[in-house]
């Protein structure tokens, strides 16, 4: 069977230098600890949102250095690879009240911006596809709205940060630029507002209370016995 | 083709909008390029200088993408600086084609540059007779300036060096020209073709302080009301010290929009600046 | 053809150090001067006599670009030019005399300030 040699192939990949076989097909997650190899860092959800897996790695007859998510990405013959379990960088200290939504904030906060060449080296890194470029040069023209929404996929891998010739801290910046626009521009959802007002008037607070006294197996019962939709509606 | 730059998006705002719709007055519109980066601002001498030449050639493959859209190869900035570093590794990439090579080997995610781009500031298409020409700007003046005094401050990126300026870099003349089109008094003055201090004010801020104290006393000097600039920084700049010597510093196309009766796309702040110089409307 | 800091200069700049004849229109025409340690016409000497001391003295960062002395000079030196590529030399040894995180009032500068200032004196 066609399928069954496929999956008997394997190839040979170097993990920091150290060459290994590894079954073909499988992610380089599973790779790495196919060969022994124990995540302590450097992996978190394993379905490729939260951004834990960096990898950086090149192929063989190839200059090119390549970035991935060892999660998502399958293992190639030849390949040499590490796993950045952390892009360093410090998280300025703000106070999102005191901010106005506007280039200039980003800019004073995190003014390494200013030093982007546009070399695109961000964006040919970025797993998630992201404009990462395009995105800070949003911030260097004031346009907070539209740099929001460009790296609101972002996964905060860090792996634009690490190639980056202006070092630019990306996700820091994005996260700031996201929080800018969450709280100054985005329309606000009236009904969200609402449901706050009733929390903060204490609402709820009978029925919490209620909940918090409840003995394990009462809130088994209440648990069983909630409503469920129905698939079909 | 326009390419606004990043500080005419933001900071100065007042640029663009008056420029757009002084422009707009004689059917000349303003495309801007649907993506372009910042140029920079400044472009890098060196010879082998590669990475700061990126940006701004990745802005002329921009505009060349963009040039078949609308047919016209003109790319227009305002802000002079802009100007000033695209015209600039627009020559370099033209006259150097192993320069060219090795920019576009590191691009390999964007098309060859073609050469095509003719890289121009706003106030050679204000000036060419053909588009609007200063004929033109005087019938359409609505505002009496007879009493007000303008100097012009040019800034260096418009000048210098030769081959890039638009201008003579030791007597230039066409902002005066301007400025008397419009039915003010252009006041000539002995700093007009100073440097501000440009990014000192980033270095150290006291250097510019004294070198702008100089510039704008000049003006106060020789009689002005008000100076007109082509470059954002040196508006920055030359504002340090204006409540000093009550000299504002506008951008010229600001002049125009007021000379226009163009009241509405100018801000309260500069509709001000004119009340309180000729006093009335 | 030349040895040296002049050789460096003349690749880089692609001017002639050796053609100034220390006239000193530029240092006549600079309008930086007065925060200059050294005159730029006694920079280009500097790099003339192959004199490495010129990368540490503080007219390179001060000089602001503005090409006055690059438009008068006689010989066509372009100190301006020059005084760049002396800039670049020294920021190749990773050394800045900017850091942006303390330079102070940044929320009120435009950007055209930051984005220059950093091309020239962050490297």
């Amino acid at each position: 069977m066609a399928g069954q040699t496929e999956s008997k192939k394997t190839v040979k990949i170097y993990i920091m230098g150290r060459e290994y076989e590894v079954p073909a097909g499988i992610t380089i997650m599973k790779a790495v600890e196919y060969a022994g190899y124990q995540y302590i860092r450097g992996a978190g959800c394993r379905g490729g949102f939260c951004g834990a897996c960096a990898t950086i790695y090149r192929l063989k007859g190839d200059y090119r250095l390549y970035t991935a998510l060892a999660c998502q990405t399958t293992v190639q013959d030849g390949m040499y690879l590490v796993q950045i379990p952390f892009a360093p960088a410090e998280k300025v200290r703000y106070n999102i009240e005191e901010l106005k939504p506007t280039g200039s904030t980003v800019l004073a906060l995190y003014p390494e911006i200013a030093r982007c060449v546009a070399c695109n080296a961000c964006t040919k890194a970025c797993p998630q596809e992201l404009q990462v470029m395009d995105a800070i040069q949003m911030i260097k023209r004031g346009d907070i709205a539209k740099a929001a929404e460009l790296c609101f996929d972002c996964i905060s891998c860090g792996l634009c940060s690490i190639r980056c010739p202006a070092e630019i801290v990306h996700y820091h910046v994005f996260q700031l630029v996201r929080r800018l626009y969450g709280k100054y521009i985005a329309p606000k959802a009236k009904h969200l507002e609402i449901r706050v007002k009733e929390v903060e008037e204490g609402k709820f607070d009978m029925e919490l209370d209620n909940l918090v006294k409840m003995s394990p197996t009462e809130l088994k019962e209440l648990y069983d016995s909630r409503d469920i939709e129905s698939p079909e509606g | 083709m326009y390419y606004p730059g990043c500080s005419v998006k933001d900071y100065a705002k007042s640029y663009e909008d008056s420029a757009i719709a002084v422009l707009k007055l004689f059917d000349v519109e303003l495309v801007e390029l649907d993506r372009w980066n910042c140029c920079g601002v400044v472009y890098e001498y060196s010879a082998d200088a590669v990475m700061q030449h990126v940006a701004p050639l990745r802005d002329l493959i921009r505009a060349q993408e963009f040039m078949s859209k609308i047919g016209d190869n003109r790319l227009v900035t305002l802000c002079s600086m802009c100007y000033s570093t695209l015209k600039k590794v627009n020559e370099i990439v033209t006259s150097d084609s192993e320069k060219l090579n090795n920019l576009s080997e590191y691009m390999d995610d964007e098309p060859r540059y073609n050469c095509g781009v003719d890289v121009k500031h706003v106030l050679e298409i204000i000036l060419d007779d053909s588009i609007m020409g200063l004929k033109r700007i005087k019938e359409a003046v609505k505002r009496d300036l007879s009493n007000l005094r303008i100097a012009s401050f040019y800034s260096c990126s418009l000048l210098r060096p030769k081959g890039i300026g638009i201008d003579d870099p030791e007597d230039p003349h066409i902002m005066l020209d301007l400025i008397s089109s419009l039915g003010a008094k252009p006041i000539k003055f002995p700093y007009e073709k100073r440097c501000c201090g440009s990014y000192n004010v980033v270095y150290d801020r006291s250097i510019v302080e004294r070198t702008v104290m100089e510039i704008v006393k000049a003006a106060g000097r020789w009689g002005a009301d008000m100076i007109i600039t082509v470059c954002p920084l040196c508006h920055y700049n030359l504002n340090i010290v204006r409540n000093k010597f009550n000299i504002p510093t506008i951008y010229f196309t600001e002049l125009m929009a007021y000379a226009m009766g163009l009241d509405e796309t100018l801000s309260k702040e500069t509709l001000s600046i004119f009340k309180s110089k000729i006093g009335g409307g | 053809m030349f040895k040296g800091l002049p050789q460096t200069v003349y690749e880089l700049s692609g001017k002639n150090p050796y053609l100034c004849i220390q006239c000193g229109v530029c240092s006549g025409s600079c309008p930086m001067i007065k925060d200059m340690d050294i005159p730029p016409h006694q920079v280009i000497r500097m790099i003339q006599l192959d004199m490495q001391e010129v990368l540490n003295c503080k007219t390179i960062w001060i000089c602001a670009s503005c090409n006055t002395c690059s438009v008068r000079c006689p010989r066509d030196v372009d100190p301006a030019r020059m005084i760049n590529v002396l800039r670049i030399l020294v920021q190749r040894r990773n050394i800045y005399p900017v850091d942006l995180r303390r330079v102070k009032g940044l929320l009120d500068l435009p950007q055209i300030a930051l984005i220059s200032a950093s091309r020239k004196l962050t490297g």
